[in-house]
């Protein structure tokens, strides 16, 4: 696999989580973390705004370096060749003349409006439209996708199927950092009360994850002659057993860490939440890197006549 | 053992990652079509892909029997056809063999690049 390939792969894949992180922060803020605040002392609710504010902006900062790294990259690609220098020669056309560009620099800035409009946390309607608006840019990652290309009916359902994709994989993957903010802040009886609803949440994503996943699938490889012995197939099959790992991982959040949180070792129980929640969040930024890579591999290609 | 396969896939495809296996544009049709011989020396060459494309990094090159390039130089998309580009011909073609090379870049960022070939009859 080519290394220049994996490299945008990479860039592609921090820019999507830094802007999933966006998206997940401030939508776990406005719609899980809420039940915490309500019963927490005033300090630890300034020290949670202060942290998931903190969050987001590091979530903006990341997507944006995030995205320099792969406009370069992009470039070099698009020249078809790997001189870094033709590359940075068309940097301007490829920011200003292409749908990735354009969509790039909209994307950036739906994330700046999104962190503008949570400011420093502290109200719930806030973080609800700042969850919105983040939303959208990170549904817009869709429009790079093969659906939106294609166009048709089928095209339809490709970019329907990849903006839930996306969304849902920011509903849970893009809120761990800011469970882990609230696990520490609150005490042990309101962190199991939010670790369960942000489970169920989870839930939902996983099944809204593996349905569109599927779909995306079938319509696009069709077979398993593209699978197996190709570079597509291992890193679709990373991708599995990580995807798998993440699954044991909320499990264990779940039903063992977080009832434990209001038994006899509570803070040792927060101590394993807490890592495995930690643990989770990185197992997570692979999955997303691996699926970036996946966006630049194919099976099955054949291109000339 | 066809059930068993048909699971793998979908495990692979569910929890393994979302697929781009054909999501390059490539030719769909061609004007004049691949592979064929035409009566009438065409005064334009043009591509419509399975995909829409970026003109500005998108280009069409059609040489001769003895390599040398016969078209204008300047591929031009379609105004009304974001998946169409076209490159027109210095003068009108003489009988014999021609090879088109296409390079493109769809919207969605991929490149892909290719080439096919057609003859005028004399």
């Amino acid at each position: 696999m080519p290394a220049a390939l994996i490299a945008r792969g990479i860039a592609r894949g921090l820019h999507v989580a830094a802007s999933l992180s966006v998206f997940g922060s401030a939508l776990f803020y406005a719609s899980v973390a809420s039940i915490a605040l309500r019963r927490s002392s005033p300090d630890t609710i300034r020290r949670i705004e202060r942290l998931t504010s903190g969050l987001i902006n590091l979530g903006l900062a990341g997507a944006a370096l995030a995205a320099v790294g792969w406009l370069v990259l992009q470039s070099v690609y698009i020249t078809g060749g790997d001189d870094l220098g033709d590359g940075i020669a068309v940097l301007g056309p490829v920011l200003y003349e292409t749908n990735f560009g354009h969509l790039l620099v909209g994307r950036l800035g739906l994330l700046l409006l999104a962190v503008l409009i949570f400011g420093a946390g502290g109200s719930l309607r806030r973080a609800a439209m700042a969850a919105g608006v983040a939303g959208l840019a990170v549904a817009l990652e869709a429009d790079l996708g093969h659906g939106a290309a294609m166009g048709g009916a089928a095209g339809h359902v490709l970019l329907v199927s990849l903006v839930l994709h996306l969304l849902a994989a920011g509903a849970w993957l893009g809120g761990l950092a800011a469970l882990l903010i609230v696990i520490d802040a609150v005490a042990p009886a309101e962190a199991r009360k939010v670790a369960s609803r942000f489970s169920a949440l989870g839930a939902a994503c996983v099944l809204i994850l593996a349905a569109t996943a599927a779909v995306q699938g079938w319509l696009l490889v069709g077979g398993f002659s593209g699978l197996f012995g190709t570079d597509y197939g291992r890193v679709a099959a990373a991708k599995l057993v990580l995807f798998v790992l993440l699954l044991g991982f909320a499990a264990a959040n779940r039903f063992r860490f977080a009832p434990a949180l209001t038994g006899t070792d509570a803070p040792d129980a927060r101590r394993q939440l807490r890592r495995s929640i930690l643990a989770e969040t990185l197992t997570g930024l692979l999955v997303i890197v691996l699926a970036s890579i996946l966006l630049n591999l194919s099976p099955n290609m054949n291109m000339t006549h | 053992m066809r059930p068993l396969r048909s699971l793998l896939f979908v495990a692979i495809m569910t929890l393994g990652g979302t697929g781009k296996a054909l999501a390059h544009a490539s030719p769909k049709t061609e004007d004049p079509p691949a592979g064929t011989t035409v009566g009438t020396a065409p005064s334009v060459v043009s591509i419509t892909f399975t995909e829409s494309i970026e003109a500005r990094f998108s280009g069409i090159i059609v040489e001769n029997g003895e390599g040398k390039r016969v078209d204008d130089g300047d591929s031009r998309p379609d105004p009304n056809d974001a998946s169409q580009l076209s490159v027109g011909l210095k003068q009108p073609l003489a009988a014999g063999v021609y090879t088109v090379i296409w390079h493109a870049l769809s919207t969605d960022g991929h490149r892909t690049h290719g080439s096919y070939g057609f003859s005028v009859a004399r």
